[in-house]
This record gives C-alpha cells, sequence and structure tokens, in this order.
C-alpha cells in the first residue's frame, strides 16, 4: 500500500502580512510545525507596555492574560445561528507571545479564525486556510471482490471488497448495489452494521448479506424474500463516487456479475479434497483442490501446515482458480516425513456452512458439535524425490 | 437497573473469556489503575461501571480501558439540549462534521454529563476521542494525557502492522470488531463481530482488571419458527430481571428477540435461549434501555426504521415463546408499543430516573443531543 503525505503548507488569508515582528502589535500569525502532518500553532502577539485589558468577547475561550484569545472553525456552509465551539488545545505564554497550539492536526481546505481581543481597542480577527499542496493523489480502485468466481449459491453469505487504498466509512451500503438481470436495484440486501467490517488499514471491507432474507422462514424471508433468487442473474454494482480515507473518489464504477445456484446446505469435507503432496528437499508447492469455491479470508487464515517436528511450517498461501485451489510454498525445502494439513472447523464454503456446522440447522434436536470447535487435520507423507521408485 | 447494561452485535457462537484465577491485579489504591496517557487507536463503545469508573473499548487495540473520571454530581437538574451536536462536536476537534463519526453515548450517572465516543477521521481506523459535554452542554474533548486508568487486553494478538499472509500467523490476526460493552454483576461484558466468519464473540472480563485466561465458548440457540437458530450474531441486548431473575435479553441481527439467564452464560456451555419476538424484516435495533415508571417497568429499543419500541418487561417473563411458523406482516411474542415522536434516534442511554438522552437525526441532516422525557 502506497501512503500518499499530502504536502501541506499554510497560507495566511487575512489581511496582514506574515512577518510578526514587522507588523505593528496586536497581531496573529499561523506558524506549521513540520513534526508532523497538520500540526501547527496560533501565535498571538500583544503589545504589554500598553497594558492589555480584558475583552468583550461574549465567549472567551481562554484568558491567558488580561486580553481574550479564541480559535475556531469557520463553516461556509453552515447557518449563522450555529454558533461553534472554539478548537480544543493549549495555551502558553512567552512574554508579550501567546501560543495556541491544536490539540488535533488542522485539516487542508478548512478555515480558521483566530481572534483577539486586547481589550483596549478593537478586537483582531484573522482567517486563516490550511492547504494542501497540489499533491499527486492517486485515485482508489477495487482491487478484487471474493467469490471472484460468477457462479454462487443462492445464500450467498458475504462479499469481500478489496480497495488499492484505505477508504472513507459511512458508504459502504449506499455505494454497493446489487442490480437485478433488468438492471434495477435489489433493496436491502445485505446486513447494514454499523460497525463496517474493514480488516485493519482499511483496505478491504466485508459484506454480509441479509441473514434474515438468507433463513429460511424468518420474518425478512417470508415478507421479502431472499435477495438472491436460484437462476438469476445479478451484477454488484460499486459507486464511483466512493472517496478514499482522505476524500479521493474512485477511478471508476466497479461491476461484477453473479449467476445464482441452487442454495448449498452442505458443509466443506475435507475427506473430499484432493492433496497432492510435494517432494523432500524441494519446495514446490502443496496443491489442495476442493469440489467447491471456499471462503477467501478464511482460506487465506485457516490452513496451515505442521511438519514432522509438529512445528507450524512458514510459507506463502496462495488461493486461486476462483477460491476452489489453496496452495503453499514453504520458505525452506519439505523435509521427508508425515506432515499434517490443519484445517481451522470454521472454516466456511460461500454460504457460511463451516467444516463443523451448517450454517442452518434444520429441526429443534440435540446438537453434538462440541461448543469448543477442534480443528481437523489431514495426514500426508512428503516423500524423498526417488520413494516412487521404492513404493510403488 | 442501577447501571446501564447493554451490548450489541454479540453472537450465537459466543466466546467466553474466562477470569484468571489470580483475579484483579492489585498494584493500586483504586483497583490496580495507574495515573498516565491513554491513547485510543479506535473509537469504539462505551459503558460505566461501578463507582462511575467509565469503559471505553478500542476495537483496533483489542482492549478496553478503564478510566476514572473526575465527575461530581452535578448542580444543575437540567438536561442536555445541544443543537447540531455533530458539528459542534466536529469543531471542538478542530474539523467539520462529515469527517467525524459519533460511534456512541453514555451518561454518567454522578454528573449527568454525556461523554461520546468519536472518531476523528474517516478511515476504518482513524484515532478515538472521547468528548465529554456537561449538563449546560459545553462541549470538550477530554485531554486523556494524565489519567487514573487500568485496561484489559482482550486477545493475544500482535503488534500493529506485524500481521501477514504466511501460515498461522496471520491465523492470530485481529478480524474482531468490539460492536459494545457493558458491565455486568462484576464483569465487563464485550462483544465483538468477526470480519470474517459470520459469527461473532462475547468475552467476559472480571472487574478491576487482572488477568485473563483463555478463552471458551458459549454458544446461545434459540428457536425461531419450527427451526433452531444456529450461529446469527447478537445485535444488542440488555440485562434485566425477568421473572425475579438476572437475565439478558438479546435482539439478533436477523430480528428475533431472545431472553437467556444470565446464571447460563457460564464458560463451555450451551445456552438455550428463549425466543419471545421477532421485531420484523428491517428493523435494526439500535441500542435498549430499561426504566421504571409509574411502578413498573419498562424498555425501549431504538431502531433504525421503526421508530422506538416500548415493553412492559413483565410481559417478557409470561409464555411469549415464538415457536409456530411465521405469518408475515406481523410482530409475534411480547406485545410493544410504538413511540413515534421519537424519530431518528441514533444513541439512547438513560439520563435520569425521568428522562432519556438521545442523540437523533434532524430533518436538515445534522444531529441533536436532546433530554426526553421517558415515555
Amino acid at each position: 500500500m502506497v501512503f500518499l503525505r499530502l504536502a501541506l503548507f499554510c497560507f495566511c488569508a487575512a489581511l496582514a502580512g506574515c512577518g510578526l515582528l514587522d507588523r505593528p502589535l496586536p497581531s496573529i500569525r499561523l506558524v506549521a510545525d513540520p513534526t508532523g502532518e497538520g500540526l501547527a500553532f496560533f501565535e498571538f502577539a500583544v503589545d504589554r507596555s500598553r497594558g492589555a485589558r480584558p475583552g468583550g468577547a461574549a465567549r472567551p475561550a481562554a484568558a491567558v492574560d488580561d486580553a481574550v484569545y479564541e480559535v475556531r472553525v469557520v463553516l461556509d456552509d453552515a447557518d449563522a445561528d450555529l454558533a461553534l465551539p472554539p478548537l480544543a488545545g493549549q495555551w502558553s505564554r512567552d512574554g508579550d507571545v501567546v501560543r495556541f497550539r491544536p490539540r488535533f492536526p488542522l485539516e487542508p481546505g478548512l478555515r480558521y479564525r483566530a481572534e483577539l481581543h486586547p481589550g483596549d481597542g478593537p478586537p483582531i480577527v484573522r482567517e486563516f486556510v490550511w492547504r494542501a499542496a497540489a499533491a499527486a493523489v492517486e485515485a482508489p480502485r477495487v482491487t478484487a471482490v471474493f467469490p471472484s468466481g460468477e457462479r454462487v449459491p443462492a445464500n450467498l453469505l458475504k462479499l469481500y471488497v478489496h480497495f488499492s487504498r484505505p477508504m472513507a466509512t459511512g458508504e459502504v451500503y449506499r455505494r454497493i448495489r446489487l442490480l437485478d438481470a433488468g438492471g434495477d436495484e435489489v433493496a436491502h440486501p445485505f446486513l447494514e452494521l454499523d460497525e463496517e467490517l474493514w480488516n485493519r488499514g482499511g483496505t478491504r471491507v466485508t459484506v454480509f448479506f441479509d441473514p434474515g432474507r438468507v433463513k429460511r422462514e424468518l420474518r425478512p424471508n417470508a415478507e421479502v424474500g431472499p435477495a438472491l433468487v436460484a437462476g438469476e442473474t445479478y451484477t454488484i454494482d460499486i459507486d464511483a463516487a466512493w472517496p478514499s480515507a482522505d476524500g479521493v473518489p474512485l477511478a471508476g464504477v466497479h461491476r461484477r456479475t453473479l449467476r445464482v445456484e441452487d442454495p448449498d446446505r452442505t458443509s466443506p469435507d475435507p475427506a473430499a479434497w484432493s492433496l497432492t503432496p510435494p517432494l523432500a528437499g524441494t519446495r514446490d508447492p502443496l496443491v489442495l483442490a476442493f469440489p467447491e469455491p471456499l471462503d477467501h479470508a478464511l482460506l487465506e487464515r485457516l490452513l496451515w501446515i505442521r511438519g514432522p517436528d509438529n512445528v507450524e511450517v512458514d510459507g506463502e498461501v496462495r488461493v486461486g482458480d476462483r477460491e476452489r485451489v489453496w496452495s503453499f510454498r514453504p520458505v525452506g525445502s519439505w523435509a521427508a516425513g508425515v506432515h499434517q494439513l490443519v484445517v481451522g472447523s470454521a472454516l466456511e464454503d460461500l454460504a457460511g456452512n463451516s467444516v463443523d456446522r451448517l450454517f442452518e440447522v434444520e429441526v429443534f434436536r440435540e446438537i453434538r458439535v462440541p461448543v469448543v470447535s477442534t480443528d481437523v487435520s489431514l495426514e500426508f507423507r512428503v516423500e524423498p524425490p526417488d520413494s516412487s521408485r521404492r513404493e510403488p | 437497573m442501577g447501571t446501564r447494561s447493554r451490548i450489541s452485535v454479540a453472537a450465537l457462537s459466543i466466546a467466553w473469556l474466562v477470569a484468571g484465577s489470580s483475579g484483579a491485579a492489585a498494584d493500586g489504591k483504586k483497583g490496580g489503575t495507574e495515573k498516565g496517557k491513554v491513547e485510543l487507536e479506535s473509537a469504539g463503545p462505551l459503558a460505566v461501571g461501578p463507582g462511575g469508573v467509565l469503559f471505553v473499548a478500542d476495537p483496533m487495540a483489542a482492549r478496553v480501558v478503564a478510566i476514572l473520571t473526575a465527575d461530581k454530581p452535578a448542580s444543575t437538574d437540567r438536561g442536555q439540549r445541544v443543537e447540531g451536536i455533530d458539528r459542534k462536536v466536529a469543531a471542538v476537534l478542530g474539523t467539520k462534521s462529515p469527517d467525524i463519526r459519533i460511534v456512541d453515548m453514555v451518561v454518567h450517572p454522578a454528573s449527568g454529563a454525556a461523554y461520546l465516543s468519536v472518531a476523528r477521521g474517516r478511515a476504518p481506523d482513524s484515532p478515538g476521542v472521547l468528548v465529554r459535554v456537561d449538563r449546560a452542554g459545553k462541549i470538550e474533548a477530554v485531554d486523556l494525557g494524565s489519567v487514573e486508568h487500568s485496561s484489559a487486553t482482550l486477545e493475544d494478538v500482535p503488534g500493529k502492522g506485524e500481521f501477514s499472509g504466511r501460515g498461522r500467523r496471520k491465523y492470530r490476526s485481529r478480524t474482531q470488531s468490539i460492536t459494545d460493552i457493558a458491565y455486568v454483576d462484576g464483569r465487563v461484558l464485550v462483544a465483538g463481530m468477526s470480519t470474517e466468519e459470520f459469527a461473532s464473540t462475547l468475552r467476559s472480563v472480571p472487574y478491576p482488571f487482572g488477568k485473563t485466561g483463555r478463552p471458551t465458548s458459549i454458544e446461545i440457540y434459540h428457536g425461531a419458527h419450527g427451526r433452531f437458530e444456529t450461529r446469527s450474531p447478537v445485535r444488542t441486548f440488555v440485562s434485566l430481571d425477568v421473572g425475579g431473575t438476572p437475565h439478558i435479553l438479546a435482539a439478533y441481527q436477523c430480528t428475533p428477540l431472545v431472553s437467556i439467564p444470565l446464571s447460563d452464560l457460564q464458560p463451555g456451555a450451551r445456552v438455550k435461549g428463549t425466543t419471545v419476538a421477532e421485531l420484523g424484516n428491517r428493523n435494526r435495533p439500535l441500542d435498549m434501555i430499561v426504566y421504571r415508571k409509574g411502578g413498573e417497568e419498562y424498555m425501549l429499543i431504538a431502531n433504525n426504521s421503526r421508530g422506538i419500541m416500548k415493553i412492559r418487561t413483565v410481559e417478557l417473563g409470561k409464555d411469549h415463546n415464538v415457536t409456530s411458523k411465521v405469518s408475515s406482516g406481523k410482530s409475534e411474542g411480547v406485545p410493544y408499543e410504538t413511540i413515534k415522536e421519537w424519530t431518528g434516534v441514533h444513541q439512547l442511554d438513560r439520563s435520569d430516573s425521568k428522562n432519556a438522552l438521545v442523540v437523533r437525526a434532524t430533518d436538515e441532516g445534522t444531529f441533536n443531543l436532546e433530554t426526553l422525557p421517558l415515555p
């Protein structure tokens, strides 16, 4: 991920110039602090020899001495009646100079108004705009949507959308839309969570289809039916207006076709997987093929290898062929001997059926699945390259 | 119901972090607290505990911080009313309202001040800020530079940026979102939802914080119209007495309302909850509070599409078990009244014995903080 640093500079939007000492007192200036992005302080200089007295501001933000100082955000679109409170920050005094250091970084493009009410004269007011320099900001892109295959079960449980850069929150459920074959929007197909499900770093969001519409015989399912109907074709449409966390919209609309098949109501069965073991002494990948696509994120997380020494083998996981193949290339060479492929029992297929249980349990009966799920492991033997001749 | 007890987005598949046998760390006179800086990597839910301790969840850091605030009994009975609370909070934080997110709100029982958990920035991992609004409506970004606090880490996770796609290491990476917290009976319940599996976790951490143990699981099953609910996350829940015994009343994402005896929530237990109602399509519960009025106990459920629902809690002890198959269109089970005047409520807490404090959306697209008499 590329972090694009915004080169910031401040410019004085006030009438006066920027030389503090050259100006008649009192004066106000904004001084950038190069130690951090958006960090700055406001400097108020007063002529102490004239003896500043309490000012007339109705809402003094800080009475560091006899004068009254304050710094506020100025909103262009705010209704005038809404009196915005002053910025949080720290006031300090150094001789005739009073400094205000805002607690939080200043925002590019936002106007800040600093006021000084010296008490013995008219207040002076300066406005400053903290501006981002013209930085080449790359538009974010959708880099992947999982499941990556077009064919999905009618009880598809979730989508993962990956982005090239961290994205803005609060947009998910209006920017990702499900369209039917006629291009009409399917109303509220997703579980709309206030706590949006982002990865650390903000480049992947998980979107669940509304489980109340997926599960049979719950009210949402009965009232409005499932979002996806077997035999139909849909489009996932991701709106280009979705901004990155720093406000740059997506490079373009992203669309994906979903061809919906019958619902999947069976658990993934590790016994049905096909495992191709590598040869000892090589770094060839171990290849595991599944009869159905499995969950992309969980495939990356819930499968791993234990070597003959019972220690996890370090290596690189790849998920491919529309999430039907998982491969693992070790950092070092394969040791000869018995290995274990460990399968986290929470590994799910596209419908949320995991290795140890189904998404929906059909009847009210005793459930025998242990509360503490245990991992499943598949044993395989890594043979030396010439072993096939000895053990046909 | 002296303290507020509310949890959202727990799950059927519930992991219960067992209390460490050694109990609380007792290295200080105030329950193991120390004075120092608290940095919130992210903004999460809030709760209030015994003695007015403020619990702040930090989802990205996978921890809960308990802060001893300096709140004193308020000198005024006046309830807050702050128009444009989102704009004003943003202004204090030096930014504009689209660039903040109010994640949660609680009322401090001593001072009546509202605490808001605010994300400053639009990124999923924008830092968290604690904002205090006193009874006079004065807004302040709480200075966490030197506060009495203690904290509990919720899981054994790698440090920031330490995860990778290799082997098991990624398995241990953080994929939980802390979605709500509540103090219930000597423990902080921390609810989360996974960003991957359709399952969420509820951890229990004894307070004062001490060593935490290995997570074990509890599963709550409830019947729903001929089927057995297995994995749906809980959206929100409160603790309250049902039929004289402490229960948790949980509203699930897929709309059933389920009551569970608190005593059943033991490590490793498989718990059978009772479905008392199904709230209906797109009826996403946001917050729940319990209060007494005229000698009777009531519960309010704020939700996204149907206004505020008011339930007489005595009804929860009656036989409203929803077992038959649902007929479309109607809510089943516990009867409720809709308080139509309370529109646009996003955050809800009890302000005092007679009032609630809400953050509600206005027609102009801004938010107000308002005190409303309990219905």
